[in-house]
């Protein structure tokens, strides 16, 4: 993209956002209600929360924090259980016969239908873990699955007319081919397991955390911090998935799709 | 004349006859009119509630309830605020909270308090390595949720008694749970939550709802002020059937005991412990209402009221005229 229609582009989008913030505060005047704080409400509350802290005195920073240190750790699990498991299905069919009568129903089951089983047998950070490791497993699992199945048989035939033995095959030929997939996946999954984050706190136990901090301020009525944290799990969720999609970018350059 | 003695006498027969019917209900049956009620889970001090229903109070007064259920009372009173209720029973922070803040909504559903419905009824549970409330201290402490009652009172014992310890808001149900489990090292919670944890997992009862504030207002039974200004006289019945229910309780308590047991299928030695916790009453008491007022805005729960205007706010929020 040249820099010309990048700087258009970057202009448009200040523009409709410049929009959106218009309509959303005239909407807040024309409604009057205290229910629904108008953008210079949710940026007072900002400041107030991002310097004095919330009513237990913690920060937006130490909110957000906790909640980006649950999430990751929730995805690297996540990524280490469904990327092996993804390549084992995909290149073998016995496996993935056995294995989808489990997998495809539980797939089903949303992650906040698991928070009464996690509270009992889980606690501390290993419940917040096990319910975003469930909503981004699956995303990286089928991806992966896809991306082994999309090796080009010409190649692997290839390698074994060389000799190479199936360790190698599946490293050298059949893991680097399904890498973008497993990308795209791991992008899913990084989006789900955040969106996880709310149910994941909501089960409550810890005092800090985003998903805490919107329960407790609509517990206390006061919209304009809810609002502040729904906005800050929308960007923190925007750069996360920005940051992968720019290493996606940069690995798969040769890619069309991640080209365009 | 004959005649007219026997026109009399039809007229007459017809009178008596009509009347009757009419007063029976036979050929005017009494109206039935569906109030949506909300409550919290397991919440003993709503056992009023459960009286009336059983007793058959609400339906002699041609009240027919439809009951919602609800995990904490902030919760409750976002649905009430947003005009899904009628009438509540709820703590009475969290409907102070929420009047408070939606005052300044013409279109939101304003909590009016009827009547009391507990006063008491709270414990804060422990385990063993805590053995006085200055041992509370650097532990961990779970709550019903952020501006409960419950919330609301161990905020005002940490303020006065300058204690550090980390508050975990989590659902009522939950925290028993998290007590056997060795998450929290103890919780505030209402009955018979707290009497679970005595019974079930050996805490014990560190301080009482009586020992934080003596006969402070509990749970009120709140309606909405849009329902009020247009069915003044389903109010009247409502408040009546409360009433007479919590005499029922209060006269009858080997009752109250077989029926709380029977609502929560808790035993007979849980139930004996959480009922002792309670005070049943439905005569509101307006100046602990303030002092839980004055205590929400110097803990910023409450944001948009001053001190000096409590005394009216409370004033406003209590209608003492159905009891």
């Amino acid at each position: 993209m040249k820099h010309a229609d990048r700087a258009k582009s970057l202009l448009l989008g200040l523009f409709s956002l410049i929009v959106f913030l218009f309509l959303w505060q005239l909407l807040a005047v024309w409604m009057n209600s205290p229910f629904l704080p108008g953008p210079y409400s949710v940026l007072t509350a900002f400041f107030r929360i991002s310097t004095a802290g919330d009513i237990d005195g913690y920060t937006l920073s130490s909110h957000a924090m906790t909640s980006i240190y649950r999430v990751l750790l929730g995805f690297l699990f996540a990524g280490m259980t469904a990327i092996p498991l993804g390549i084992f299905m995909g290149l073998k069919p016995s496996v993935n016969s056995v294995s989808s009568p489990i997998i495809e129903p539980i797939r089903f089951i949303p992650p906040i239908a698991w928070i009464p089983l996690a509270i009992i047998l889980l606690g501390g950070i290993t419940r917040y873990v096990f319910l975003i490791w469930i909503g981004a497993f699956f995303p990286i699992l089928l991806n992966t699955i896809a991306g082994v199945k999309r090796t080009s048989a010409v190649l692997v035939d290839m390698a074994k007319t060389f000799g190479a033995d199936s360790r190698t095959i599946t490293f050298k030929i059949v893991f680097p081919s399904a890498l973008p997939e497993v990308m795209s996946g791991l992008r899913v999954g990084l989006g789900v397991g955040w969106m996880c984050i709310v149910a994941a706190e909501m089960i409550g136990g810890d005092p800090v955390g985003l998903g805490r901090l919107i329960i407790k301020y609509a517990n206390l009525y006061q919209m304009d911090v809810v609002i502040l944290g729904m906005v800050t799990i929308g960007i923190i969720g925007l750069i996360l998935n920005y940051a992968i999609l720019s290493t996606e970018r940069r690995l798969f350059k040769w890619r069309v799709e991640v080209r365009a | 004349m004959a005649s007219k003695i026997l026109i009399v006498s039809v007229i007459a027969l017809i009178v008596i006859v009509g009347a009757g019917i009419y007063f029976s209900g036979f050929l005017f049956p009494q109206q039935t009119a569906t109030v949506r009620v909300g409550h919290l889970t397991g919440d003993l001090h709503h056992l009023a509630l459960f009286v009336a229903r059983n007793q058959g109070y609400f339906e002699q007064s041609g009240i027919k309830i439809e009951l919602k259920e609800y995990a904490n009372g902030p919760l409750l009173m976002q649905d009430f605020l947003a005009g899904e209720l009628d009438f509540a029973y709820v703590g009475a922070p969290p409907a102070i909270s929420a009047r408070a803040k939606g005052m300044s909504d013409p279109n939101a559903h304003l909590p009016v308090v009827i009547a009391s419905v507990n006063l008491e009824g709270s414990a804060i549970v422990v385990d063993g390595s805590i053995e006085s409330p200055e041992d509370l201290s650097g532990k961990i402490i779970g709550t019903p949720g952020t501006g409960t009652i419950q919330d609301i009172l161990l905020s005002m014992y940490i303020r006065d008694h300058n204690l550090t310890l980390t508050k975990s808001p989590m659902s009522i149900s939950y925290l028993p749970i998290e007590f056997s489990k060795g998450t929290i090292n103890g919780f505030i919670g209402w009955e018979p939550a707290p009497s679970i944890a005595v019974v079930q997992s050996g805490a014990h009862v560190l301080l009482t709802s009586k020992d934080l504030f003596e006969n402070h207002q509990c749970c009120v039974l709140v309606v909405s002020n849009k329902f009020l200004a247009s069915h003044q006289d389903l109010v009247s019945k409502f408040a009546a059937a409360h009433k007479l229910a919590n005499n029922y309780i209060i006269n009858n308590p080997a009752y109250a005991k077989q029926l709380a047991m029977n609502i929560t299928g808790h035993s007979s030695q849980l139930i004996d412990l959480a009922l002792s916790h309670i005070v049943y009453t439905s005569t509101p008491d307006p100046v602990s209402m303030k002092t839980f007022l004055h205590a929400m805005i110097d803990l910023n729960v409450v944001t948009t009221l001053t001190h000096e205007q409590v005394d009216d706010f409370i004033n406003a929020f209590i209608d003492t005229r159905f009891i």
